[in-house]
């Protein structure tokens, strides 16, 4: 089996871009279906974006860091942050019923997660907020 | 004297999907580049899906080369491809816009990473696009790899700019994870799919 891959994102951009290049380097073999692909690199930047504004704020010295790996015919991502509780599961949906004229912005990054996920789940252990997401690599069901 | 070495290793993978590795080390300059080039050359006729250049090993790009890197990208581009270029982790390039007219219609490609890599690289001359009188667009996002909610935001961006002034937006031929990403952002409407040139010419007769 593969390898899981381990990643850190700290409290910069640069940090969330370095992860999508690493992901998508081991993502390219062996190559999943193209929405798993999708998803985990969805997943990594809004993840990785949401910790840096607001997770990393109550922990200047905390980091992010981020867990891959293929197996049971899925990607998994799992990420563990020091920052304050933080539940995505409870953040409100954006109304994208309106037009984009009306649109406010946030909640996005979590709603295409939520939606597009196959199982997201969210536990707080040990002061450490734990998000796994996952997406089959199933042809059938990509 | 300037020296290039190239390796070049292809690696198939399941259900036909090709790539091709080439790692450069040593210098990339004006000299050097041609070679290069065709090496890259002879890769085209292997159509590879997607040729990572591994540039960690390179101790300099001269400035003429980048020109010559992007030459390479929109050849393999031509044959379908993709590229990406590796320095230490660092995506050169990760995604490229390009713009034309049709019958009084703009036609904005967007190719690659429309994400938090890519966006900030694109975004001014995107919007750009839209702020004319009555702007009629369509972008085509039918080699749009990745798209988060940054990209997204652009794109909403671009869609109320094009409202104000009175103009149309459509979104041509995402592919089927982008299109579901589009649907659950409430964009699903903006979605058409066929030829650039029919969806243009229904656009521009509205």
């Amino acid at each position: 089996m593969k390898p899981p891959l381990s990643m850190r994102i700290g409290h910069s951009n640069t940090d969330v871009a370095s992860a999508l290049n690493e992901a998508t380097a081991w993502l390219a073999d062996p190559k999943p279906p193209a929405a798993a692909e999708f998803f985990i690199r969805l997943a990594i930047e809004e993840l990785g974006t949401n910790w840096i504004k607001y997770g990393a704020k109550d922990s200047p010295e905390g980091f992010m860091t981020l867990e891959l790996f293929h197996g049971n015919d899925a990607l998994t991502l799992k990420t563990t942050d020091p920052g304050c509780p933080f539940n995505p599961l409870d953040v409100p949906p954006p109304r994208t019923e309106l037009p984009p004229e009306q649109r406010e912005p946030g909640g996005l990054g979590i709603l295409l997660l939520r939606k597009m996920a196959d199982r997201m789940s969210y536990e707080r252990r040990d002061g450490l907020n734990i998000i796994t997401v996952e997406k089959s690599t199933s042809h059938t069901q990509a | 004297m300037n020296k290039l070495t190239i390796a070049t290793r292809l690696k198939p993978h399941a259900n036909g999907f090709n790539e091709a590795v080439i790692t450069l080390s040593g210098t990339l300059d004006k000299s050097t580049a041609r070679r290069f080039e065709k090496e890259l050359s002879g890769l085209l006729g292997m159509k590879p899906h997607r040729v990572i250049l591994e540039t960690a090993a390179l101790n300099h790009i001269h400035g003429d080369a980048l020109e010559a890197l992007q030459n390479v990208h929109l050849a393999q581009l031509a044959h379908g491809g993709e590229v990406v270029i590796m320095n230490r982790h660092e995506v050169v390039e990760s995604v490229r816009l390009e713009a034309r007219n049709l019958d009084g219609v703009k036609i904005v490609k967007v190719t690659g990473h429309l994400d938090i890599r890519g966006v900030s690289n694109i975004e001014a001359r995107f919007l750009e696009t839209f702020e004319i009188p009555n702007p009629k667009v369509v972008v085509d996002f039918s080699a749009t790899d990745s798209l988060s909610s940054l990209g997204i935001r652009m794109l909403v961006q671009g869609i109320k700019s094009a409202s104000a002034r009175g103009g149309r937006t459509l979104i041509l031929n995402p592919t089927t994870p982008v299109s579901s990403a589009l649907e659950t952002a409430g964009l699903g409407h903006f979605i058409a799919r066929g030829v650039d040139s029919e969806i243009a010419a229904g656009l521009g007769g509205q």
